[in-house]
């Protein structure tokens, strides 16, 4: 972590808000984690998330001056995680890496386990609302903000999302 | 939905608690070299392309133009122009790669069947579509040399290989 190979390496030329390995080391385990909610797989959540940091890295001067790079992040995750066909590309790459790497994923609970696999059995845009909200913690002007969609989109999801994960997850009482 | 919210939350807490890795700047920045020295392979093979087969490289069939300047123009050159024709039957676009020979901005220009969208996985903010009939539709993007990778955003498509790339020169 010398600051030299950083300084050449990591932070494009241009001055901006803040620097990229400041950026990066602050929110990597939070990219990975909504990268893993939304796959499932933690080898795949980890390349996805290397991947959206380095297309950040590539446009730093750029995305380092939004409001919320955070957010264009997030957005690249959560596109990549719904091309199945980039995932086919991330997740040979990530099985040939499977062998010289130990996992920086434990395992969550089964209860845990269990939630999001009911999320990701939502249709996509549902898991994603959900998983934003909840992750991430957004509101809805956020989530949409982040979609590139309507408010009132992304309350329909978040509704319908949630009613049928409390089905899925047999809170009855909660549907009725 | 008291409960629900509550499950979600001690649900986001364990998954996030369960992320164990480290950040590695170090690691960040090896990656982002073999980045860069694959683009640059890239490149390469795609600037021999160009040379051999000519000034532009157009695929097979391709609409595609790369608008360039007249001689002694002193305008600027226009952005490229990218013509991509999306196909339903079966969901594909016309072609699987198509080519830019020099970055800066290329005018994409998305038509054919309706229904369809394009975006690129690098360039997050572009989708062009969903396609009316009879519509193009079109946007300008600042492409650096390298590849990116294209596909329909309609859920299914790009599963079903509504994808492509484009390779970009270094001019």
């Amino acid at each position: 972590m010398e600051p030299d190979v950083r300084d050449e390496e990591i932070l494009p030329a241009q001055v901006v808000a803040e620097r990229f390995d400041d950026f990066y080391t602050r929110e990597y385990r939070r990219m990975v984690g909504l990268a893993l909610a939304l796959t499932g797989d933690s080898r795949v959540a980890e390349d996805l998330a290397q991947d959206a940091f380095i297309a950040a890295h590539r446009k730093w001067s750029e995305v380092g001056s939004y409001d919320k790079p955070a957010a264009w992040v997030r957005r690249v995750i959560t596109n990549r995680s719904r091309s199945l066909a980039r995932r086919a590309r991330v997740e040979t790459r990530a099985l040939l890496r499977l062998a010289s790497t130990a996992s920086t994923v434990t395992a969550p609970s089964e209860s845990t386990e269990e939630f999001w696999h009911a999320v990701r059995a939502l249709p996509r845009q549902q898991a994603t609302c959900v998983t934003l909200r909840y992750l991430e913690d957004l509101d809805v002007a956020e989530i949409a903000a982040d979609l590139g969609c309507a408010e009132s989109t992304v309350r329909v999801h978040l509704h319908r999302g949630r009613l049928a994960l409390a089905q899925r997850l047999r809170l009855e009482e909660e549907t009725s | 939905m008291n409960r629900l919210d509550d499950i979600a939350r001690t649900a986001s807490l364990d998954l996030v608690e369960s992320v164990t890795v480290v950040p590695d700047v170090d690691a960040m920045a090896r990656r982002v070299r073999h980045r860069r020295r694959r683009a640059a392979t890239i490149v390469a093979v795609v600037v021999v392309v160009v040379v051999v087969g000519g000034a532009v490289l157009v695929p097979r069939g391709s609409s595609q133009r790369v608008s360039t300047p007249p001689a002694g123009q002193l305008d600027p050159p226009a952005a490229s122009i990218l013509e991509v024709n999306a196909i339903s039957v079966p969901l594909t676009f016309e072609h699987d790669v198509y080519a830019v020979s020099s970055p800066g901005e290329v005018e994409i220009r998305l038509g054919g069947d309706t229904g369809h969208t394009l975006a690129i996985e690098e360039i997050p903010d572009l989708v062009l579509g969903p396609l009316a009939a009879g519509e193009v539709a079109t946007g300008v993007v600042d492409l650096q040399a390298g590849t990116y990778h294209v596909y329909c955003a309609i859920p299914g498509h790009a599963e079903a290989g509504m994808v492509a790339t484009i390779a970009v020169g270094d001019g």
